[in-house]
């Protein structure tokens, strides 16, 4: 006989002793070792019946170590890893499994969490779209402002965390780099550039200033007054957003701002022009 | 717009529907497989009360039918049910109703001071290993099964029993095994019960050989 043929004669009954003790093995006897790991798996998919929120696997209690007992021995005996769990299944019901089986009521365990997932996902992705739709377009127009708070509160932490972790200089330099941004050379504010960031996102739901509304006024002294100061931490407002009394209730609260943020206040003389250009376009009654 | 508003609002409404469902449910309160199947075999020692016999089986119970109470002496709901028990025992006993208590993981001496401070004549069982206690899928004891005479379970009852339960869930125990006399057809005697639900295999039986 050649030396390849002996060599395949060799494999197919090395092949076929194997088959034989593994169908033997499978039908009679697991090892202790194998016995272990079954008990263990399956240990670990079953409810503790006293702690509830533990496997029998993790649970410390004298029952969760008797059900072991009882899974051990079953596999000793020969059953299978199914008829062990159905076996449990049949004296408790359902809840001994850790995880429901997926079908019928159970299913929506499983399906919900990730409907939720894609929905949410969904939302995000349209509501963002629109929103630097927008943006391209050059009017910057009107976002939902709950979904900016969702948005916001989702960002935050992880914001935060980042910001902590920057070096003081890299804070300071953006800092300074933001208000230059926003037209503010005069500083040392303080909270300032954290104010002025909220403006500067508050914007956003602002009316947008539309001059073609405002016809000859825009030649005026006051409106450019107006642009300078209120457009310099936030975008300036169209007047018809608000009452004239209404806009003097804006008025101080803004001013507040400036002042907090440490930025040059509002002559007395500006703001009669500032207020008056305001109730001039201001929304009737 | 408006389908969307509605579909998203038929959305909302059914979750909320969901988890409103979810509130009327006590997690704690899990219904057993076991009620209206047959009562797992056991063959257990006797602590005491069992006469001259040092292990009973429940299928050698002749009776018109039997409550299984699982008890132990460190279990303080066990101690405010014990009363109930006494009170059933002394009414039923001749009536025919046999009253069995399985000790769960305990020790024989703790139970048997237990018995002897709080009172009880009727058959005690030991289980060591939980083995019977996991058959009938008890997960807190007090735990109480009613068997009828067939020997199929017709009520399990967690926590302290009370007289009402007791006196309701034995009446329909006796009542039963007053319809099975009057009808020739079936059989009567805890016997009819047997071979006990083995979970289909022998292999898995609670009777077969360890």
């Amino acid at each position: 006989m050649t030396g390849p043929g002996r060599t395949l004669t060799l494999a197919v009954a090395l092949v076929g002793a194997l088959l034989a003790s593994a169908v033997a093995s499978g039908a009679q006897e697991r090892s202790p070792e194998e016995l272990d790991a079954l008990t263990k798996q399956i240990a670990s998919q079953l409810r503790c019946p006293v702690c509830r929120q533990l496997s029998v696997e993790d649970s410390p209690s004298d029952l969760a170590r008797e059900v072991k007992g009882v899974i051990r021995d079953k596999l000793e005996e020969g059953a299978t890893p199914e008829e062990v769990r159905a076996y449990f299944v049949s004296k408790y019901g359902e809840w001994i499994l850790l995880e429901p089986p997926k079908e019928g009521f159970n299913l929506l365990v499983w399906v919900t969490p990730l409907l939720a997932l894609l929905g949410g996902g969904t939302f995000l992705a349209v509501q963002l779209t629109r929103w630097m739709r927008r943006e391209e377009d050059g009017s910057p127009g009107r976002v939902n402002a709950s979904f900016l708070l969702i948005l916001a509160l989702a960002l935050t932490a992880g914001l935060t965390a980042c910001g902590d972790a920057l070096p003081d200089h890299v804070k300071e330099d953006a800092r300074r780099r933001q208000l230059r941004e926003l037209g503010v050379e005069h500083v040392e504010p303080t909270g300032g550039a954290r104010r002025a960031g909220v403006s500067a996102i508050r914007r956003i739901d602002l009316e947008p200033l539309d001059p073609s509304a405002l016809g000859e006024d825009t030649a005026s002294a006051a409106y450019h007054r107006f642009l300078h100061r209120c457009g310099a931490c936030h975008e300036a407002p169209a007047p018809s957003q608000h009452t004239a009394s209404e806009w003097s209730a804006v008025f101080t609260r803004m001013h507040r701002n400036i002042e907090d943020a440490g930025l040059i206040p509002v002559s007395g003389p500006d703001r009669e022009a500032i207020l008056e250009f305001l109730g001039r376009h201001a929304k009737e009654k | 717009m408006t389908w969307k508003k509605i579909s998203g609002l038929g959305v909302v409404l059914a979750f909320v529907a969901l988890l409103g469902f979810g509130l009327t449910l006590d997690p704690s309160e899990l219904s057993s497989p076991l009620v209206g199947s047959a009562a797992p075999g056991f063959r257990l020692e006797v602590l005491e009360g069992g006469g001259s016999r040092d292990s009973v089986g429940l299928a050698e119970l002749e009776a018109k039918g039997a409550v299984v109470n699982f008890w132990a002496s460190w279990c303080l709901a066990c101690i405010q049910e014990h009363p109930a028990l006494v009170r059933a025992w002394r009414r039923y006993e001749r009536e025919g109703i046999q009253m069995v208590g399985i000790v769960y993981q305990d020790r024989p001496s703790a139970a048997r001071r237990y018995l002897e401070r709080y009172g009880g004549g009727w058959l005690q069982l030991m289980d060591p290993g939980s083995r019977t206690a996991i058959d009938y899928g008890v997960y807190g004891i007090p735990e109480t099964f009613f068997i009828d005479s067939a020997g199929t379970i017709t009520h399990k009852h967690v926590g302290p029993v009370d007289d009402q339960v007791l006196d309701r869930e034995i009446g329909r125990l006796l009542s039963g095994a007053r319809e099975a006399e009057a009808s020739p057809a079936s059989e009567t005697g805890m016997r009819a019960g047997e071979p006990p639900d083995a979970g289909g295999s022998g292999a898995l039986g609670p009777e077969a050989p360890r």
